[in-house]
C-alpha cells in the first residue's frame, strides 16, 4: 500500500511526458488516467464499510461479505463473516506486521507484507509499462454505496480487451468497485462496497492482534524479496531459467526463493503493470498438490510431456515436468501459458 | 530523526531502511514520512539506485602486485612444513604426505563408511524418488498473490482471496509452528 502513495509524485511527473508520448492520446484518456491516478493514491481519510467479493473459478462462483476498516497510511482490519454473519476469518495489519486468524481453526498467521519499495523495477519504470500496455477511458457516472462514482475502464492496447473497470468515488477518489475481466472478456471478480462511511470516525480503533489463548500460531519465516534472477538461481542452486518466448508487454521484475520443508522453490515474476505471470522452478522429486475445491485440473501436454492445467480465480494454473518440476501461474490463456513454458531453456 | 526540509529524516537514517536495518517503530515512522515527503522520496530512490549499480558491477580483480604482496606475507607468517622440503625416503613430498598416518587413517574410516552405506538395502534415494515431495498448491498462488498485491492496480481477488493464499509458503513450515 505504501508504494501506491509513494509513487504519486513520480506519477505526476511522468504523466505531462507520457502525454507527449504514445501513450495516452486523447484529453478523455489524460482525465482517466488523472483519475486513476488519484484512485491509486493512499486515502488520506479513515473509512469503514462492508463489502461483497464474487470471485469465479473456472465456472464456479464464491462470494463473500466483509466488513473493512482502513485507516491511512497502511492500516486495516477485514473481517470475512460467513453466510450466517459469523466470522470466520480477522486479518488486521498495522502496516507492517499482519496476521490473519482462522476462527474455525482457531489459528493464526503472522507475516510481513512485500515491500514495494525494494522492487527491482522502478516505479516510474512500471507506471510506464502500465501506460505503454494499457489504456484508460472515462466510462460514464454511477453510484456506489449510495456515492457519486466515476466509472474508468483498464484497456488492453494488445487485444483491446477490456481488462478492469474501476468506480471511483468523486470526492474522496477510493476505489468503491473494482471489476475484473478474464481472457474471454468474461466477468472474472467484482469487488463493491455495499456501504462505506467517508470519512469515518476512527475514535477508538485498533489495528493490533493478540492470539486468543489456546490458537495455533504460525510464524512466516521470512519477508519476500526482490533479487535478480541470477542471484535466485544461485541462492538456489539451480541452473537459471528464461522463457524463449514471453506474452506481448511482459518483462521480467525480479525473482525470489519460497522455502517449504527445508527445499527451495525459485519464483520468477513477470509483468506487464497490470498483471503478474509467475513461473516456479520446483526441486526434484516433487509434486503439485491440487488441493482447493472445484472442477478437477485438466490434463493436456507440454512439449510433449503430460501436464495439468487448473482454473483459480487467480488465473489458470499450469503444472509440467521436462527435467524438473515447473508451475506458471497467470490470467493468461492455456495456449500462452503452454507457448511460454516450450519455450524455457536454461 | 531531525535534518533537513525541517524535520526530514537524515541520509543515515534512509541508508538504514533501504537496508533494512531500521527498528520496526522507526521503520513504520520513515514510511509514514515517505508518504508525504517527494524530497526524501526522491533520495530513498537515489540510494536503491546506488544499491542497484553496486550490486550490478562486477568485482574488480586484485592487483597483480597486492597479490603477490599478500602471498609473501602469507608465506612468511605460515612457512611450509619441513617434511614438504625434505626428501629422506628418496619418495616425493606430496607421496609420503598421501601415505603419513594423518591421512591414510580418516581415508580407511570413510572407505568403511561409504561400505556400510552403500551396502544398506534400501538407499534413501530411491525411496525419495518413489514418493515425491507434496507442495501445496496455496504454497505457488501466495507467493504469487504476495507479488500481485505489489502491483498499482492489485486486482481484487489476490487481495480478497482466501487468507491462508495470502501467507507466504514458508508460514507451512512446520518448524515453525509454536
Amino acid at each position: 500500500m505504501s508504494t501506491k502513495g509513494s509513487l504519486l509524485a513520480l506519477f505526476a511527473l511522468w504523466l505531462p511526458a507520457a502525454g507527449a508520448s504514445a501513450a495516452p492520446e486523447t484529453r478523455s484518456e489524460k482525465r482517466a488516467l488523472e483519475l486513476l491516478k488519484d484512485s491509486l493514491e493512499v486515502p488520506i481519510t479513515p473509512y469503514e464499510g462492508e463489502m461483497r467479493v464474487v470471485t469465479r473459478d473456472g465456472g464456479t462462483e464464491r462470494s463473500k461479505e466483509l466488513s473493512v476498516r482502513f485507516f491511512p497510511p497502511a492500516s486495516f482490519r477485514r473481517v470475512v463473516v460467513d453466510p450466517l454473519g459469523v466470522p470466520a476469518w480477522t486479518i488486521v495489519s498495522d502496516g507492517r506486521t499482519q496476521w490473519a486468524f482462522d476462527h474455525r481453526r482457531r489459528t493464526a498467521w503472522r507475516s510481513e507484507p512485500a515491500d514495494p519499495d525494494f522492487k527491482l523495477m522502478d516505479p516510474e519504470e512500471e507506471y510506464r509499462l502500465m501506460a505503454d500496455n494499457y489504456s484508460f477511458r472515462l466510462a460514464g457516472t454511477r453510484e456506489v454505496a449510495d456515492r457519486e462514482c466515476t466509472v474508468v475502464e483498464v484497456v488492453s492496447r494488445d487485444t483491446g480487451r477490456l481488462v478492469q473497470a474501476l468506480a471511483v468515488d468523486d470526492e474522496y477518489g477510493v476505489v468503491l468497485e473494482r471489476r475484473t475481466f478474464g481472457p474471454d472478456g468474461q466477468a472474472a471478480s467484482e469487488q463493491r462496497f455495499v456501504r462505506i462511511d467517508l470519512p469515518a470516525d476512527a475514535e477508538g480503533w485498533d489495528f493490533s492482534f493478540k492470539p486468543p489463548p489456546g490458537a495455533k500460531v504460525v510464524l512466516e519465516p521470512r519477508q519476500a524479496d526482490f533479487l535478480p534472477a541470477e542471484d535466485a538461481s544461485e541462492e538456489a542452486g539451480t541452473a537459471l531459467l528464461e522463457p524463449g518466448w514471453l506474452p506481448p508487454g511482459y518483462v521480467f521484475e525480479s525473482a525470489d526463493l519460497v522455502p517449504y520443508r527445508g527445499l527451495n522453490l525459485l519464483h520468477y515474476r513477470y509483468t506487464d503493470g497490470v498483471d503478474v505471470l509467475s513461473l516456479f522452478q520446483c526441486p526434484p522429486d516433487t509434486r503439485l498438490a491440487f488441493g482447493r475445491p472445484g472442477p478437477a485440473p485438466r490434463r493436456l501436454t507440454v512439449a510433449g510431456k503430460p501436464a495439468r492445467l487448473a482454473l483459480l480465480s487467480e488465473g489458470k494454473l499450469l503444472e509440467w515436468g521436462v527435467g524438473g518440476r515447473f508451475v506458471l501461474l497467470g490470467r493468461l490463456g492455456p495456449e500462452v501459458l503452454r507457448k511460454v513454458a516450450e519455450s524455457l531453456r536454461e | 530523526m531531525s535534518g533537513r526540509n525541517g524535520g526530514c529524516p537524515l541520509p543515515e537514517a534512509w541508508s538504514a531502511y533501504v537496508d533494512r536495518e531500521t527498528a520496526p517503530g522507526e521503520s513504520l515512522a520513515l514510511r509514514a514520512h515517505l508518504e508525504s515527503c517527494p524530497v526524501c522520496r526522491l533520495e530513498v530512490r537515489a540510494i536503491q539506485a546506488g544499491r542497484k549499480a553496486l550490486r550490478a558491477a562486477p568485482v574488480p580483480a586484485m592487483p597483480d602486485d597486492l597479490r603477490r604482496t599478500l602471498e609473501g606475507m602469507a608465506a612468511r607468517r605460515y612457512p611450509a612444513p619441513p617434511a614438504a622440503s625434505a626428501a629422506p625416503w628418496g619418495l616425493p613430498a606430496w607421496v609420503r604426505f598421501l601415505l603419513s598416518p594423518a591421512v591414510l587413517a580418516p581415508a580407511a574410516a570413510s572407505a568403511l563408511l561409504a561400505a556400510l552405506w552403500l551396502g544398506r538395502r534400501e538407499p534413501p534415494r530411491l525411496e525419495l524418488a518413489a514418493e515425491p515431495v507434496e507442495l501445496p498448491m496455496e504454497l505457488v498462488v501466495s507467493a504469487h498473490n504476495r507479488y500481485a498485491l505489489t502491483l498499482p492496480l492489485a486486482p481484487a481477488d489476490e487481495l480478497f482471496s482466501e487468507p491462508s493464499a495470502q501467507l507466504a509458503g514458508g508460514s507451512m513450515e512446520a518448524g515453525d509452528v509454536h
